[in-house]
């Protein structure tokens, strides 16, 4: 995905340096690529105002949309209104498209509060509204509202379960709320999504890591180890294994002082456990040889080991 | 701190003071990037360890973070945890907890920092294991800087910081870059050093 919106960005570069390529292409390229680049919209779509009238009406509504959308990105509000007031001359009030618009502008000149009137009017009308329920979700998240915006997602989530994107939106709240057991369910959703992605692995290998107990460093060598099986170079992957092996194994220390515990200990998996941490310091200690950290991450893997 | 806010300003930053302690203060001589994403044990457990392992005469003092949204300027729980583990590890009487101030950062941009150090850019907190430690962060007054005044500092921060391509490389770019990352000298990014920083 990184490497695609390289490639757009690019071409947008090829493109805006060709002069005889037509604004209406770059524009259109801007659009379809979903490229966030405002001030060369305004740049290459301003002057596009004055010849209205040899375009027809939709294509020049579509200008006006996108010309309104870029001048409120570059907070300039006052451009955006008059933009967003030409529109609703050829629409009328009722129009959704002009109302999303028109709630925008408001949200971006701080009149928060009319601009949930507008969501809320929409959201009436259709409960389904995925565009007013995402931007009531932004602005309470602006407004620092931490319970409101979760509650509002968790509403979302409910109606929207295959939206990956809002999953990783509900676990980055929950990260930052230290809520790390309500991360891990979304990222659980998120590996169901995409099984192969080493990165859903890794992140879900460390957040029960970091919720801790026996149960979890289980599960998070089994997210580890995957996660190199699809990508042996990964170093987080790594640090990672060794990370959870090592509190498994502290873990077991501590317990097996207690003899009914130390029935629940299994020593095969204890022995397959420190055979997956010297995998991942011998594998680290490989990685970094040759680097300006190779001395001291041997240095504290092996210490660690002995 | 500044320029690892400044290279991930829309994501949360956290990282490592370290610098030397005595009884009645605390002087912090190097801040340490390590993550631009929620901290997890791992990313923090390795970083520590990496960090304490470089370290000569100094130690690991505190904590900073910077929260993702501009206005968000309390300390989360998990940056005062973070902080408070130091505290208790050390076995010092405290830990400092150092937070972005997004509206202070915004005025320090400006050069509007005054002589006092007030919109310097950050918060300092003295973490000792209290819950009231995080209430209120500490005056200007108990906060002081080792050589300079705060204006001169802060303006020359502020010119590095809207420079283009301002920023450091932090513990996680690291680990991005992957094992094929660390073999390629100009991709490895020295996060303990960060010796384009001058």
């Amino acid at each position: 995905m990184a490497s695609s919106s390289n490639s757009s960005k690019q071409q947008l570069d090829e493109l805006t340096k060709d002069k005889s390529v037509s604004p209406f292409t770059i524009l259109q390229h801007i659009s379809d690529h979903k490229l966030n680049e405002p001030s060369l919209v305004l740049k290459h779509g301003l002057p596009l105002r004055s010849k209205k009238k040899k375009m027809p009406t939709s294509q020049y509504l579509s200008l006006l949309e996108q010309l309104a959308i870029a001048a409120l990105h570059s907070h300039n509000v006052q451009l955006g209104s008059e933009i967003v007031t030409e529109i609703k001359s050829y629409t009328g009030g009722n129009s959704l498209r002009y109302r999303k618009l028109l709630a925008l502008c408001l949200e971006s000149a701080g009149d928060i509060d009319d601009a949930v009137l507008i969501y809320d009017d929409m959201l009436s009308n259709n409960p389904s509204n995925t565009y007013a329920l995402k931007r009531k979700y932004a602005i309470l998240r602006s407004q620092l509202k931490d319970i409101e915006a979760r509650q509002c997602l968790n509403a979302y989530l409910e109606e929207n379960g295959s939206d990956a994107p809002a999953w990783v939106e509900m676990a980055k709240t929950c990260m930052e709320q230290g809520d790390y057991v309500g991360a891990a369910f979304c990222y659980e959703e998120l590996v169901l999504f995409s099984p192969m992605d080493t990165s859903i692995h890794c992140t879900l290998g460390e957040l029960y890591v970091t919720i801790g107990g026996k149960e979890n460093y289980i599960l998070a060598r089994k997210h580890f180890a995957q996660c190199l099986e699809f990508d042996k170079g990964c170093i987080r992957a790594m640090f990672g294994l060794v990370s959870a092996a090592e509190s498994y194994l502290d873990l077991m220390e501590k317990e097996t002082g207690d003899k009914k515990k130390k029935k629940e200990w299994d020593e095969q998996d204890v022995e397959l456990v420190r055979d997956l941490k010297a995998y991942g310091v011998q594998n680290l200690i490989k990685s970094y040889k040759g680097s300006t950290m190779a001395g001291l991450v041997e240095t504290i893997l092996s210490n660690e080991s002995n | 701190m500044m320029l690892h806010a400044t290279k991930n300003s829309t994501t949360q930053i956290h990282g490592i003071l370290i610098g030397t302690s005595s009884s009645s203060s605390i002087q912090i001589t190097d801040a340490i990037p390590i993550c631009h994403s929620a901290p997890t044990k791992p990313i923090v457990d390795m970083g520590l360890r990496l960090v304490q392992a470089s370290l000569d005469k100094e130690e690991i003092v505190g904590w900073y973070s910077g929260n993702e949204r501009a206005g968000d300027n309390q300390p989360s729980s998990v940056s005062y945890k973070l902080a408070a583990q130091i505290q208790a590890l050390n076995e010092k009487d405290a830990a400092v907890l150092v937070m972005i101030n997004s509206d202070s950062f915004k005025n320090m941009l400006e050069c509007h920092c005054d002589d006092s150090g007030r919109d310097r850019g950050f918060d300092v907190y003295a973490v000792t294991g209290n819950k009231s430690d995080v209430d209120m962060p500490l005056s200007t007054t108990n906060v002081s800087l080792a050589e300079g005044d705060w204006k001169s500092i802060s303006g020359a921060v502020a010119e590095a910081c809207l420079k283009d391509n301002a920023g450091v490389v932090d513990f996680e770019n690291q680990l991005e870059t992957g094992a094929k990352g660390l073999k390629n000298k100009l991709q490895e990014g020295d996060w303990l050093r960060n010796v384009h920083v001058q």
